[in-house]
């Protein structure tokens, strides 16, 4: 009895080493030569041979074969799928064995005769029942080890790949040199998809600008099959980027690309069409940034044409105010003492404003500077300051102006009005002229007849508003205009007797009572100007 | 066609360094595995592959250093990775190759690895 337990025990033992021993397989023909070690330790078989088929349109694989064994052994295996244990005489093999599995593959083996010459005893079959069963068991623990391998790799490749997508996004907006960009998305999508080959191509309408290919040696080499090409399209700044990947890899050979990868290359190309954006946006800002501020600039020496203090002229009181919507304004004003000691004032108002309408306030204010160095006729001056404008405006720019020569010893004033609101004279009676007398606006025609000028005498306690339409179209919330609703000979009329500078305050006072918190829309300017009562 | 892999091997006494050019696809990957198991046939067990002139490795080419890795560690021999720029470097430590090879800056500096 204790030599039956002992016996058992070592075969138990035996079994169990033996599994140890297969399952520590790492290939299919490892396996098959360790299910021959242990049947030769255990049953003393001088030869056998294992071959596999993992599925029934496969050939069948010789895994190992101790002695070689050709092809024709197969027979023995042909046309049986279930398992089956046969005793044979073929050569030196004494034994066939077909064993399926659970994936659909089979063993094929055959064993060859004992050492001893004897045949297998019924508790050697039994035996070998359980070596079988072992075999199975190891080759399923094999494939199920394989499989959590490949899992493992697929599991991290994907995070891998959400990485390199977050990475690349990152990496593509840094990047400031289009190519580098470009190269960079190609080179990452191409790893992640395992592609083998990709290219980038910018077209412009029909034309190509730009070809990029990664691997860079492959340049001359043909797409071999189409159907393993995948691709991806945007536009940006008038040009078509298209990313093409062809065939994927795989440890097979060439295989068809997913959906995963149709996403993840449509993901690349929407970062760099992203960054693309993003890049000629920040351009975009960095040329407004030095735009802005070249205008601001431009607006500082535009202020400066326009004088900070008017001259003190005994016997009158002046005041003046500008007010821009812009940094550069298209109004302007000024009161130019002369030589004889008159004055030349001026109110203008250029159609439009910014950089192109502060050009023309320039032209105006230094051709008119230039011109009143000589003795002029305040007509002809009009005239010669029309053919200035008109040679250097483009056609939808003019300035409608108010011209007065102005003495102060007589209180004459000669003026030309082109094209500009009428200028209001309050006299001391409380009524109001207009000096509407002119011509068209300056450098909207090259005239061949003079402005006509006009004169008047102020009188002691008489007043003259010059201004541009910036005050009358003032407008509020419900798009009225001021002048409309409180006209402006009213606000005249009832400021009567009040001095200049009081004057222009509370007309600045009544045009923002009236519009509220309606944004200005055009350049604000007067100019008030009184003979003082004797 | 010219190919898009090259690769180079010199033995440093019993230290094998291969150097690679190029795209690590499945091509540069079976290249490699071919290279190294010549040399791995009589008896090479310590292994430097020297990355510094790829920029691109894909998960195929990864599946056959992989390989390498496995065989290495069966006999109980070692690979270390030299020369990886910052987006390879984080692709094989993704992948988890660091846990059974090593990563060293330069050919060099592996190699002293190897000794000390």
């Amino acid at each position: 009895m204790q030599n039956i337990l002992e016996r058992l025990e070592l075969q138990a033992n035996s079994f169990q080493e033996s599994f140890t021993h297969l399952s520590k397989s790492k290939s299919l023909e490892q396996l098959a030569k360790s299910f021959f070690q242990i049947l030769r330790g255990n049953l003393l078989v001088t030869d056998a041979a294992v071959f596999f088929k993992a599925r029934n349109d496969k050939d069948w694989k010789n895994l190992f074969s101790k002695n070689g064994c050709s092809e024709e052994c197969l027979h023995y295996f042909a046309e049986e799928n279930s398992f089956g244990i046969n005793t044979i005489n073929y050569s030196n093999f004494e034994i066939s064995i077909i064993l399926p599995v659970f994936d659909r593959g089979r063993f094929g083996i055959l064993i060859g005769k004992k050492l001893d010459k004897t045949s297998f005893s019924e508790s050697d079959r039994i035996s070998l029942q359980f070596f079988l069963q072992q075999l199975n068991s190891a080759y399923q623990f094999i494939m199920s080890r394989e499989k959590e391998k490949q899992l493992i790799f697929s599991l991290n490749h994907r995070v891998l790949q959400l990485n390199s997508l977050i990475d690349t996004g990152i990496e593509v907006a840094r990047l400031r040199e289009g190519k580098q960009l470009l190269e960079l998305a190609l080179e990452r999508v191409l790893a992640l998809t395992n592609a083998s080959r990709g290219m980038l191509r910018v077209k412009q309408g029909r034309r190509v600008v730009e070809k990029l290919w990664f691997p860079d040696a492959i340049i001359s080499a043909p797409v071999n099959n189409e159907s393993y090409t995948i691709s991806t399209s945007f536009k940006f700044g008038g040009k078509k980027y298209t990313f093409y990947l062809f065939e994927k890899e795989s440890r097979r050979g060439i295989i068809e690309f997913d959906g995963t990868d149709q996403l993840l290359l449509d993901a690349f190309a929407r970062q760099v069409h992203v960054s693309l954006e993003n890049h000629y946006l920040h351009q975009q800002s960095l040329e407004k940034e030095l735009i802005d501020q070249e205008i601001s600039v431009a607006g500082s020496i535009q202020k400066k044409l326009i004088p900070e203090e008017l001259p003190d002229i005994e016997g009158y009181e002046l005041c003046g105010i500008n007010i821009p919507t812009k940094f550069i304004g298209g109004d302007y004003y000024d009161c130019i003492p002369l030589k004889d000691g008159r004055f030349l004032l001026v109110m203008a108002d250029v159609s439009g404003k910014g950089v192109a309408a502060g050009l023309l306030v320039s032209t105006l204010h230094a051709s008119a500077h230039a011109y009143v160095e000589s003795p002029f006729e305040l007509e002809s001056l009009v005239q010669r300051l029309n053919e200035v404008i008109f040679d250097s405006a483009t056609v939808e720019k003019y300035i409608t102006a108010f011209f007065a020569l102005f003495d102060p010893k007589t209180g004459t004033v000669e003026s030309v009005n082109a094209g500009h609101n009428p200028t209001y004279i309050l006299r001391k009676n409380r009524t109001v002229d207009e000096l509407k007398t002119g011509g068209i606006p300056l450098g909207m025609m090259r005239m061949a007849f003079p402005y006509e000028g006009a004169k008047t005498t102020l009188g002691p306690g008489d007043s003259v508003l010059l201004y541009t339409d910036g005050v009358t179209e003032a407008m509020n919330a419900a798009e009225e205009e001021y002048d409309d609703i409180r006209p402006l000979k009213n606000f005249l009329l009832n400021n009567h007797g009040v001095c200049a500078g009081d004057f222009i305050e509370g007309l600045i006072e009544d045009i923002n009572d009236f519009t509220g918190d309606t944004p200005q829309s055009d350049d604000i300017t007067a100019l008030y100007f009184i003979r003082k009562s004797s | 066609m010219e190919a898009n892999f090259k690769l180079t091997s010199e033995l440093k006494g019993d230290i094998l360094v291969l150097n690679t050019f190029g795209y690590v696809n499945n091509e540069g990957g079976e290249t490699i595995l071919k290279e190294f198991e010549k040399h791995f046939s009589r008896g090479i067990k310590k292994v430097i592959i020297n990355l510094e002139q790829s920029k691109v490795v894909n998960s195929i080419g990864i599946s056959f250093l992989i390989e390498v890795i496995e065989k290495l560690n069966d006999v109980k021999g070692k690979l270390i990775f030299t020369n990886l720029e910052p987006a390879i470097e984080k692709t094989l430590t993704i992948m988890g190759l660091f846990n059974f090879a090593g990563n060293e800056k330069t050919v060099d500096s592996a190699a002293q690895s190897f000794t000390s």
